[in-house]
């Protein structure tokens, strides 16, 4: 007769724990966390070993907790059919990493309220923001400004200043003399590109 | 799950009521009582509380109630009577309601003068 291997007695551990859970024993998630935090902190800092400077090393912590809390408050979105419990928690977590070192990042960056930055459309050209006047603010754009091309400094120096005319984008970007229609398909391909550079700089967009 | 990171964890659960930690540290603040002392009146060490602060919070209804204490209690060799008071406390006094059921069977245990 086969005896089981260590692999398998575990996961016939985690899918005992896991129909405990699913038949509400109060108990279960305690016996869980002492089994799966341990393993998936050791994952997250194996996948994402480097932080950058400032952030907590306990993110990893708070990212096994928040994937195991949702586990335990919505047991059935588990299928042991699809995946064994580590495997979905262990992508759960890394999930939950992901989220966090984003807030982390956009927090870092003194989080540029981009209540300040509002994209509106009317014609499909017009693109106007206000940008909060805080010094984290412009310190960001000014590192943003760095990386632009001369004529992308220049249509984005008129965003900032709420310039909402494809015309005097256009003349800044010395394509004035084009027809009205490419006028406007050229601001608009410059306007994209900063919007993407601003969304990159952690900038949220409204 | 070394000591440490067991109370970091612990740490988290006591601010989510779907965890008995969110009550334990609930009743500790509201009752102006250190987690030692906690410990103290459920009869067991310290860490032990960290452990009971990983486990889900009891259901409202009555049975399951009373169960999901007993069955912590067990667990962890503590005090159901007490468990079931301090999570109670918690519960009130953060104006979470109780289903009336539940409280009235537990006034009736009391002055029974049971310990669960």
């Amino acid at each position: 007769m086969r005896t089981a291997n260590p692999s398998e007695n575990r996961q016939a551990e985690l899918l005992e724990l896991h129909s405990r859970l699913l038949s509400d024993d109060p108990v279960a998630p305690e016996e869980i966390f002492k089994v799966a935090v341990p393993e998936l902190e050791k994952h997250l800092r194996m996948r994402f070993p480097s932080l950058a400077p400032g952030v907590d090393p306990d993110i990893y912590l708070s990212a096994a907790y928040e994937a195991l809390t949702d586990y335990f408050k919505n047991p059935g979105k588990y299928d042991p059919d699809k995946s064994g419990l580590m495997t979905y928690l262990r992508m759960a977590a890394w999930r939950d990493l992901q989220n966090l070192l984003r807030k982390e990042s956009r927090h870092a960056k003194g989080r540029v309220s981009l209540d300040s930055v509002e994209f509106s459309r009317s014609d499909g050209n017009d693109v106007s923001e206000r940008v909060a006047e805080d010094l984290d603010g412009r310190r960001l754009i000014e590192d943003m400004k760095r990386g632009m091309t001369p004529e992308e400094r220049a249509v984005f120096a008129l965003m900032l200043d709420g310039e909402r005319s494809s015309a005097v984008a256009a003349e800044a970007m010395g394509v004035g003399h084009l027809p009205p229609r490419e006028q406007a398909r050229e601001v608009k391909r410059v306007k994209d590109r900063i919007k993407k550079r601003v969304q990159r700089g952690g900038i949220i967009l409204r | 799950m070394n000591s440490e990171t067991l109370l970091k964890i612990s740490s988290l659960a006591s601010r989510d009521d779907f965890y008995l930690g969110w009550h334990l540290a609930r009743y500790s603040e509201m009752k102006g009582v250190s987690m030692a002392e906690v410990s103290e009146e459920l009869g067991c060490l310290p860490e032990v509380v960290n452990s009971i602060a990983l486990c889900r919070a009891p259901r409202d209804e009555p049975p399951h109630f009373r169960n999901d204490i007993e069955r912590v209690a067990e667990r962890f060799q503590v005090r159901a009577d007490r468990l079931m008071n301090m999570v109670r406390y918690a519960r009130i006094a953060s104006g979470e309601s109780m289903p009336l059921a539940a409280r009235d069977r537990d006034a009736e245990d009391e002055e029974s003068g049971r310990d669960g």
